[in-house]
C-alpha cells in the first residue's frame, strides 16, 4: 500500500528523533526521504541540478549540525525546507545576481535531446514552450508568491507547514499560492494571458 | 521529483561523519549545566549587590508583589521563547518581535502601578539598576544564543530579541527585589532602558549567531 503524506511525516520524524538521540544509521534514512524532495525544490528554484545538489548537501549538513535542537516529535519538513530556503537566499545574495531559472538552458538541452531520441518534435516543442512560459512567469512573480506556490503546489507541503517555512500565517500562504497559481494559469492560457 | 546524483548520498553521509555534532541528550545536559550556571551567576550577583536588604525602605508585601507579578510576565515570555510550540523552528517571528517590543512598555506599566503607594526611601537616577540588570541578563542571554547557535533559519533576530527581553525580564525580577524605587523617571532609566537595550542587543546578536549560514567546504 502506498505511503500517505502523514505516514511519511511520521517516519521522517521518527528517523530524525533517532538521529538526534545518537543513532548514526538514521541519517541515511533521513537522506533517502528528504534529498529527492529538497532536490526538486532547489531545481525548480535555480534551474540547475548541480547547484541544487550542493544546496541539498548543505541543508542536510545543517540539519546534522543542529540535530541537538530538534524537538522530539516535531515535523521535519518545515524545518528542512526553512533551512534550504535560507541557504538558497544566501546563495543568491552571494552571487549578487538573480540566478533563478538562469540556467534553464540545461533543461532546454535535455528537451532537445529527447526530441531527437523520440522523434516527436511537435509535442515536445509545445511542451517546451509551455515549460519556458511557466518558468518565465515564475521568475517574474514576487519571491514570496513563488515560494508559497512551489512549497504548496509542487512540493506538497500543507498550508500550515509552508507557513512555518516562510515564517508567516496560513492565510498569507493561501493567498500567495493562489495568486501565483492565477498568474501561471493566465500565462499558460492559449492566448498567453493576453486578452 | 528530481533525484540527486547517486554519489551525493555517500558524500553527504561521509561529510556528516567527519564533522561530529552534539546529540540531543548531550545537548540537553550541556543546556542544564549552562542554564544553572547562568541562574547561579544572577543569584550570586543579587546577593553581592546587597539582596533584599537594599529595598528595606519599601513594605515587603509591595516588594514581593512587584517581583511576583513581573516573574509571571517573565514566565510567559520564557514559555514563548523556549517552548517553541512543538516545532523545531522558533515561534512566529511576528509574535516574538511583538513580545520583545511590548516587554519594556509592560515593565513600565507594571512598576507604575506601585508608584506613590509608599514613601520612597531615597532618590536615584537609576544608573546602578541599569548596570546590574545588564550584567545579570548577560549570562542567560549568552547561554541562549550559544545553545541555539545556527538553528534558526527564518528571522534569527526575532528569537534573539525575544531572548534579550526574556533575560532582561528575569534580571528585572531580581532588581525589583533589590531596588525600592518605582517613580516614573527612575523606572524609565533604571528598568525600562536596560530592557530595551537587551532587546536590541539580542536582535543584533541573534541575527549573527542564531541564523543558518552556508558551511564552508
Amino acid at each position: 500500500m502506498a505511503e500517505t503524506p502523514t505516514d511519511e511525516r511520521r517516519v521522517l520524524t521518527a528517523a530524525m528523533d533517532r538521529y538526534a538521540d545518537g543513532d548514526v544509521a538514521a541519517f541515511g534514512e533521513i537522506y533517502d526521504r528528504l534529498a529527492p524532495r529538497l532536490c526538486g525544490f532547489f531545481v525548480r528554484q535555480t534551474g540547475s541540478q548541480a547547484q541544487a545538489e550542493d544546496l541539498v548537501q548543505q541543508t542536510l549538513l545543517q540539519m546534522h549540525a543542529a540535530r541537538e535542537v530538534f524537538v522530539r516529535g516535531s515535523d521535519v519538513l518545515p524545518w528542512a525546507f526553512s533551512i534550504g530556503r535560507r541557504l538558497l537566499v544566501d546563495s543568491r545574495r552571494r552571487t549578487k545576481k538573480e540566478v533563478l531559472f538562469e540556467t534553464g538552458a540545461e533543461d532546454v538541452a535535455a528537451l532537445d535531446a529527447r526530441v531527437e531520441r523520440f522523434d516527436l518534435p511537435d509535442d515536445l516543442a509545445a511542451t517546451r514552450e509551455l515549460a519556458e512560459r511557466a518558468r518565465a512567469e515564475l521568475a517574474r512573480m514576487p519571491a514570496s508568491h513563488r515560494d508559497a506556490y512551489i512549497l504548496v503546489r509542487q512540493e506538497g507541503l500543507s498550508i500550515v507547514a509552508a507557513a512555518e517555512v516562510l515564517g508567516t500565517t496560513s492565510a498569507a500562504v493561501k493567498l500567495r499560492a493562489h495568486r501565483a497559481y492565477e498568474a501561471l494559469r493566465a500565462a499558460l492560457a492559449p492566448d498567453g494571458g493576453r486578452e | 521529483m528530481n533525484v540527486p546524483h547517486p554519489d551525493l548520498r555517500a558524500r553527504v553521509l561521509a561529510a556528516a561523519q567527519s564533522t561530529p555534532s552534539r546529540t540531543r541528550p548531550r545537548g540537553r545536559r550541556i543546556a542544564w549545566v549552562a542554564s544553572a550556571g547562568a541562574v547561579a551567576f544572577g543569584l550570586l550577583g543579587f546577593v553581592w549587590i546587597g539582596g533584599l536588604d537594599h529595598s528595606v525602605g519599601r513594605p515587603r508585601a509591595l516588594t514581593f508583589g512587584l517581583a511576583a507579578g513581573w516573574a509571571a510576565a517573565s514566565l510567559v515570555l520564557s514559555w514563548l521563547v523556549l517552548a517553541r510550540g512543538g516545532s523545531t523552528l522558533a515561534r512566529s517571528p511576528r509574535l516574538l518581535v511583538a513580545a520583545a517590543a511590548v516587554t519594556p512598555a509592560l515593565c513600565f506599566g507594571w512598576m507604575s502601578l506601585f508608584a506613590g503607594r509608599y514613601d520612597e526611601p531615597f532618590a536615584r537616577v537609576g544608573y546602578r539598576c541599569t548596570a546590574y540588570t545588564l550584567a545579570m541578563a548577560a549570562a542567560p542571554l549568552a547561554t541562549f544564543l550559544l545553545l541555539r547557535r545556527g538553528s534558526e533559519p527564518r528571522h534569527p533576530s526575532a528569537p534573539g530579541a525575544a531572548a534579550g527581553a526574556m533575560s532582561g525580564a528575569w534580571a528585572g525580577v531580581l532588581i525589583d527585589l533589590w531596588c525600592p524605587l518605582t517613580n516614573a523617571p527612575h523606572v524609565l532609566v533604571g528598568h525600562v532602558l536596560p530592557l530595551a537595550l537587551l532587546v536590541g542587543v539580542g536582535a543584533l546578536a541573534g541575527s549573527r549567531l542564531l541564523g543558518v549560514r552556508t558551511l564552508r567546504a
